[in-house]
């Protein structure tokens, strides 16, 4: 059973019975989830799960059948994708998703194209350039010429630039290297003791319960599991939930 | 039950046919005026059906099916005039041709296969592209035959009206070879070459890891249906009895496209149901440009309506039922 | 040798003006994956617009018709096209024709499917004699209008916030949206563009050929069509760069092949249009964005 409570105002995001369909099919069932200001949460699970759908539902890529999604509050349902992403939410998406054809400064500016003070922007894009130095050297070229690793960065520096209240990471570890891992999640751990909030989805289980202050463990499309990493971990149905067969080792039938 | 069971498994193409033969035994009890009507609908069925074959189960546009229309068109030309007109109006025909005096379903048959090997041809570098590039291609092909016929003068009369050949094109003939055409593509999209091409249509990637050669059931379909868009060129050429290049190039090509899209791009349904549509609104509003007569006055549109009216029509389909008026569906079996 | 310089300034005219007219086709097509076929006609109903200010002054004139001209750029868009916007390509392609078809014939309702003839800068068509060589002072005129506007556009999107949110939307649309990129104003923007690019073409080709018909878009929108395609799908600077092969290719074709084969120059073009595609399917200019993710 998720752990959760009903009705906190404090909550920064809340995710209310979120129900999606592609067609006929239920990508997410009934999905609660909530954020605190200043919390890393993850949300792993295995392939399939319906992690990507949720972080595309609460930004307003894809259209919720049911449920509701509040940032501060306040409901984003329905809402066009730009208008959530200035309400304060950035995404870095699976994938990355970088404009190739832009320089690395040209994707940096453009994750500011909600603010409206130029300095702030200027002296923000010089902070992201030091933040990642591998990025500040190269402002002037293509994005497409960047690494895997190092577009990851970019995505994740673009997203900052925005100055977001909340930051949502699709699979940020996917395809990379185990330095550049670690790079990005201590950036993560240094980016929270900084304010920030941060929501990330994940396959790389490990990583995401170490660096989360609270995980939530999704299976076909909805939560089977919530908690701390040592309430998960010596939770007995932890691999059940995760993996979908019992600790004997026979199949469970799905919902 | 064995005897309702296959009725029901060729309905699609039983209730088109159906369809089809009411309105033209219908027509044929009718005036001159509407029969010509109903026989120039049927040889716009059968131009769109032939392009369905292709277009519509491989989600690939092709704009080049214009071309086949040409070659089929004045190769039956060639063969069915009389030589007394050739020597006058063609002087410089090759001999073969010239003295050729053919009777019009052979040199239809003969026609549509020439077409048909000649899209074998071209088929075989242009459906290795897929997309946009497919297409553009395929434009390129309509465009080169274009100019070629267009400056072969002494073969076609050029930019010219190629006038002489006999009339043919009567509800009847058309209404057969509609009959025909949708034989085929039924035939056709039941079969596993049909089945494999739209396997490829949905996803073309997923398609090839199954062990779906693209490539051939591309050119399969392309070939097939050149064939039967050439029969159409073939008709109506013996329709007006006068050819123009003018007629196989860019109004054609995309007014069988829209026809194909509007009626809905993936039903044998959609690409009887599109042409028979704007065939009859086109019969319309030309009685409204026309006129009507009422007393001493005369009541009528200026020319260019019809075209305008047609064209909103298509915009509207498009705008509300952006699958086409069948929605992609065939003819529901009507006991269910 | 100044025959060929002759053929030089030919190719960049003539390349100048289908650049011209395949940036306009390429802009709305990077964005949104549509081949606005009616841009044939936005350039044709430029073309009569001039016809009825012919007794304004000429730069009054001109600018009113740009200005018609990008509002009909921009409503066509509101009206025609957001509806089926994220339908299949076909579906958009057939709007787009559906509405070039209604336009045609709608003018030809209005003037006529007769062509009739047009004087609109009788001094442009004035010989200057310039080191040997002699060309019209519209040639002149071209290169610096499209040279104008291919600089002041690649400013635009070079320099300003907004040519870049512009030129991000063209390479990936749902990602820009993600960031907070209006889609609607872009998609706007784009449209308005798309039509001055269309005015100018206008003017340029009716001062050149003299004539208005109600068809006289439709073989411009087809070549700035496959100059976008040969260029590079999804590419701006593929598009400009498509227009002056095409543009080069039909001058060298028209001034090289022997006359008895001359009548068939078009045919060659297609030929070696053909060829390049077997050769590159994404264009002379690949866009990353463009190609198949497995």
């Amino acid at each position: 059973m998720p752990i959760w409570e009903e009705g906190n105002e404090q909550n920064l995001l809340t995710v209310d019975h979120l129900e999606v369909r592609y067609g006929s099919i239920v990508a997410l069932r009934g999905v609660s989830i909530e954020v605190i200001p200043g919390e890393v949460v993850s949300v792993i699970g295995p392939n399939g799960a319906g992690k990507s759908t949720l972080l595309h539902a609460i930004m307003g890529v894809v259209p919720a059948k049911s449920g509701n999604v509040l940032l501060d509050g306040n409901s984003l349902l329905g809402l066009p994708t730009e208008s959530v992403a200035r309400k304060g939410l950035a995404l870095v998406p699976e994938g990355r998703h970088i404009f190739g054809t832009l320089t690395v400064g040209e994707n940096l500016r453009l994750g500011a194209t909600i603010r409206n003070d130029r300095s702030g922007i200027e002296e923000d894009l010089k902070r992201i350039a030091e933040m990642f130095p591998v990025l500040g050297v190269r402002l002037g070229l293509p994005a497409g010429k960047l690494s895997g690793g190092e577009q990851q960065q970019l995505a994740i520096g673009r997203a900052l630039m925005a100055k977001p209240k909340l930051i949502l990471l699709d699979e940020p570890s996917l395809g990379l290297a185990p330095l550049v891992i670690d790079l990005v999640y201590d950036t993560l751990k240094e980016l929270q003791s900084k304010g920030l909030t941060i929501l990330v989805v994940e396959q790389n289980t490990t990583r995401a319960l170490e660096t989360a202050d609270r995980t939530y463990v999704m299976r076909t499309g909805a939560i089977e599991l919530s908690g701390t990493r040592e309430e998960l971990l010596s939770h007995p149905n932890f691999e059940d939930a995760y993996f979908g067969f019992s600790p004997t080792g026979n199949a469970q039938s799905s919902p | 039950m064995e005897f309702t069971g296959a009725i029901r498994r060729v309905w699609p193409f039983l209730s088109l046919a159906l369809m089809v033969v009411l309105i033209g035994v219908l027509a044929s009890r009718g005036s001159v005026v509407i029969q010509r009507t109903v026989a120039d609908a049927f040889v716009k069925v059968v131009m769109v059906v032939g392009l369905y074959i292709f277009v519509g189960n491989s989600g690939v546009l092709s704009f080049g099916h214009a071309s086949f229309m040409t070659i089929a068109a004045y190769l039956s030309a060639w063969l069915t005039m009389l030589p007394r007109q050739k020597q006058m109006i063609l002087p410089e025909l090759w001999p073969f041709l010239a003295q050729a005096h053919v009777p019009f379903v052979p040199a239809a048959l003969i026609a549509a296969t020439a077409a048909a090997v000649f899209a074998f041809i071209i088929g075989i570098p242009l459906m290795r592209l897929s997309g946009l590039a497919a297409s553009i291609s395929t434009f390129a092909i309509l465009a080169i035959i274009h100019t070629v016929y267009g400056n072969w003068d002494s073969m076609t009369y050029g930019q010219g009206a190629l006038i002489g050949l006999p009339l043919h094109s009567d509800v009847w003939v058309t209404m057969v070879w509609v009959l025909i055409t949708l034989a085929a593509a039924f035939l056709y999209q039941q079969s596993r070459f049909g089945i494999a091409l739209r396997a490829s249509r949905e996803d073309e990637i997923a398609a090839r890891a199954a062990g779906i050669n693209v490539f051939v059931q591309r050119l399969i379909a392309f070939t097939l249906s050149a064939f039967f868009v050439a029969i159409g060129g073939v008709l109506k050429g013996h329709f007006l009895g006068t050819l123009w290049i003018a007629d196989y190039y860019l109004e054609i090509t995309f007014l069988s496209i829209a026809m194909l899209v509007v009626g809905g791009r993936t039903s044998l349904a959609g690409a009887v149901l599109g042409p028979l549509v704007i065939a009859a609104l086109l019969e319309l509003l030309r009685l409204v440009e026309v006129g009507v007569t009422i007393g001493t006055f005369r009541l009528s549109a200026p020319p260019g309506l019809r075209e305008t009216g047609v064209a909103l029509f298509m915009l509207s389909i498009l705008l509300f039922k952006p699958k086409g008026l069948t929605g992609g569906r065939e003819i529901p079996w009507p006991w269910s | 040798m100044s025959i060929y310089i002759q053929y030089i300034i030919d190719a960049i005219t003539v390349g100048g003006l289908y650049a011209l007219a395949a940036l306009g086709i390429g802009l709305i097509f990077g964005i949104m994956r549509l081949i606005n076929f009616a841009h044939g006609e936005f350039i044709m109903v430029g073309g009569y617009s001039l016809l009825l200010l012919l007794g304004a002054w000429t730069p009054v004139a001109v600018l009113t018709m740009c200005l018609v001209i990008i509002l009909l750029a921009v409503a066509t868009e509101r009206i025609a096209f957001r509806p089926v916007r994220g339908s299949d390509p076909a579906t958009m392609l057939v709007t787009s024709f559906a509405l070039s078809f209604f336009l045609q014939h709608l003018f030809v309702l209005l003037f006529g499917a007769r062509p009739k003839g047009i004087d609109i800068a009788p001094k442009l068509m004035e010989y200057v004699v310039f080191g040997g060589l002699r060309f019209p002072k519209l040639h002149i005129v071209t290169v610096v209008v499209t040279g104008g506007l291919l600089l002041g556009l690649a400013l635009f999107l070079k320099r300003t916030d907004f040519g870049i949110q512009m030129r991000a939307a063209a390479e990936d649309f749902k990602m820009a949206r993600v960031l907070g990129v209006r889609a609607n104003l872009v998609i706007a923007a784009a449209f308005a563009i798309s039509g001055l690019l269309a005015a100018s073409v206008s003017v340029l080709f009716v001062a050149q050929t003299g004539t208005l018909s109600p068809r006289m878009g439709v073989q411009l929108v087809l070549v700035a069509f496959v100059s976008t395609i040969v260029g590079g799908m999804g590419s701006l600077v593929g598009a400009v760069l498509g227009g002056f092969f095409v543009g080069a290719l039909t001058v060298a074709l028209q001034a090289l092949l022997p006359a008895n084969i001359r009548p068939f120059w078009e045919a060659f073009v297609f030929v070696i249009i053909i060829l390049v595609l077997l050769w590159r399917p994404q264009g002379l200019l690949r866009v990353r964005a463009v190609q198949e993710r497995i």
